[in-house]
């Protein structure tokens, strides 16, 4: 290669990077300040950590994700999966549905009972936002 | 030339006039006869046909049943064994009864009662002397009208009925005002549920009786009651599932997503699809948290109770020694249904009897059986057998109890 080049390709690469960095930085900044997306993101991790707890059998994780109205039936969620063993969650992806209290989830739960594995496909949740913190409620009829 | 009434002579007109007189007497008899096997007319002596040898059980014979119009309509044929009787022959000649040509079984309406299991009352446990009852001699025909002298079993492997069911007056008391309560909410009385683990799941409880032909054998007193529920035996609840615990009977994420709705629990969702009035609930085999089992149960029998359905509950096979299966959870399971004054089909008791106590290697599961013929000797030893067998004789005697008449009751 010339060696004139040489510096002219270091300088693009290096101004591509900064774009890069530019663009990714004004993008973060974008959501973080966007409301909307605030919620979603925290919609979606309230109804993550629920599940998540809920296989880990996790009492006091499900008591902080669980909405005041479910309140009276935390020690059925608990309980859900006590009595089988390895519950696990696999292929999850959650999205809130708009702007709607509705959490979209796809991936199922396992858990094993004996040699048997028993499935439960995830589904769609709704979701209520308490004290500004958001939280799972139960599930949503699938649209 | 002489005519031939001229040929007549007292010799001659004596025979003829015998002749015609044994003529009529045989028509007579042969038309009495055909009334008689077409259950048009009544037999004429009980005591004669007990007597009488019965023809060979080729347990080939099958006929085709409806269940009552009026709560079960639509339900697919069913189909069953004959025991011992032959069927009559349809109009056009075809034999009733055969495969090719199924023939609707009369209506068993609740208002007719078919002859009634055994009950106890509070505190017998003996063995009561047989008594008098309807026994249908054909299956697919209606049971003939009157009672005649049949000993109707009273024990299944030596254990008497009135010990492995509890039906006391008490408990019939509970039974008529649950299902009452059941048919004022639209429940359907010609349908029944079940609640259970893998004990009763793969379709060996009830359903084996749906699936195609069976042979009660000496147990033919309950095909009335079969036939008032045939649609429930051709189906499977979705309340029936491989782990399912008591506890998980009451959490949505346990019902089947398929048929249930959003936040529907697993009874509710059965209850709303089947709209039983009667339901059997086998759990415990995967509950070893005794204290949770006891509430979770408690809660389902309530429910039951509170959407007038008369619940029936079921104790699991327990072998001597055995450190697997929960079998503890039996006594919590009697605990419940004498608190509440429920249905208690003590299983128990009965798997007692068979090898290893009905139940297959993992001390949990039930032994299988062939073919649904109460008249083979194997079946006897089976483990899920005898328990559709009992079950069968509980819905029998508690579906009598619930539909009893008030004005006739035996309240005292």
């Amino acid at each position: 290669m010339n060696q004139r080049l040489r510096p002219t390709c270091a300088a693009l690469a290096a101004m591509t990077v900064l774009l890069v960095i530019g663009l990714c930085a004004c993008q973060t900044s974008s959501t973080a300040n966007d409301p909307s997306q605030q919620a979603a993101q925290a919609a979606k991790a309230a109804v993550e950590g629920y599940l998540r707890a809920k296989v880990a059998r996790d009492a006091t994780i499900i008591r902080q994700l669980l909405c005041s109205d479910l309140e009276p039936q935390a020690e059925t969620e608990i309980t859900t999966f006590e009595g089988t063993s390895n519950a696990r969650i696999e292929g999850m992806t959650c999205t809130r549905v708009g702007e709607s209290n509705v959490v979209k989830c796809t991936g199922k739960i396992i858990a094993d009972y004996g040699t048997e594995a028993n499935t439960f496909p995830l589904g769609a949740y709704k979701v209520k936002q308490e004290d500004g913190q958001w939280k799972w409620c139960g599930e949503a009829p699938a649209s | 030339m002489p005519t031939s009434s001229n040929n007549h002579n007292l010799p001659t007109l004596i025979l003829r006039f015998v002749g015609v007189v044994v003529v009529a007497l045989g028509v007579l008899s042969a038309l009495y006869a055909g009334l008689v096997w077409l259950h048009i007319i009544p037999m004429p002596d009980a005591a004669g046909i007990a007597g009488a040898p019965a023809p060979p059980d080729t347990g080939d014979s099958a006929v085709s049943s409806a269940a009552p119009a009026s709560a079960d309509s639509g339900a697919p044929n069913f189909t069953a064994a004959t025991q011992a009787t032959p069927d009559p022959p349809a109009p056009g000649g075809a034999p009733a009864g055969s495969e090719d040509t199924p023939m609707p079984l009369e209506p068993t309406a609740p208002a007719v009662a078919p002859a009634p299991t055994p009950m106890p009352s509070d505190g017998s446990a003996s063995t009561r002397a047989p008594k008098l009852t309807t026994v249908p001699t054909s299956i697919g025909l209606p049971a003939s009208p009157t009672p005649v002298a049949s000993n109707v079993p009273t024990a299944v492997n030596g254990i008497t009925i009135t010990r492995f069911l509890s039906l006391t007056q008490k408990v019939q008391l509970t039974v008529r005002d649950i299902y009452s309560h059941g048919q004022k909410l639209g429940n359907n009385p010609a349908a029944f549920t079940a609640i259970g683990d893998s004990s009763i799941a793969g379709g060996q409880f009830m359903e084996r009786f749906g699936q195609g032909r069976f042979n009660l054998g000496d147990f033919a007193y309950l095909q009335p009651t079969m036939n008032v529920f045939t649609s429930s035996f051709k189906r499977t609840s979705t309340a029936v599932r491989i782990g399912l615990h008591s506890w998980s009977v009451m959490n949505p994420v346990w019902a089947d997503k398929k048929l249930c709705n959003a936040n529907e629990t697993v009874i509710a969702c059965e209850f709303r699809l089947q709209k039983p009035s009667f339901v059997f609930i086998h759990l415990g085999a995967n509950d070893d948290a005794a204290k949770l089992f006891d509430k979770s149960m408690r809660t389902i029998v309530q429910y039951a109770i509170d959407a007038g359905v008369v619940p029936i509950l079921i104790t699991r096979p327990a072998q001597p020694g055995a450190t697997t299966g929960n079998t503890g959870n039996n006594e919590v399971v009697r605990k419940i249904a004498q608190d509440l004054n429920v249905p208690l089909l003590d299983f128990a008791l009965v798997a007692a009897t068979l090898p290893s106590a009905g139940v297959g290697e993992d001390g949990v599961h039930m032994t299988g059986y062939q073919k649904v013929d109460y008249t083979l000797p194997s079946v006897w030893k089976s483990g899920h057998a005898l328990h559709n067998l009992s079950a069968l004789i509980a819905l029998d005697a508690t579906y009598h109890a619930a539909t009893l008449d008030p004005s006739s009751s035996q309240r005292p």
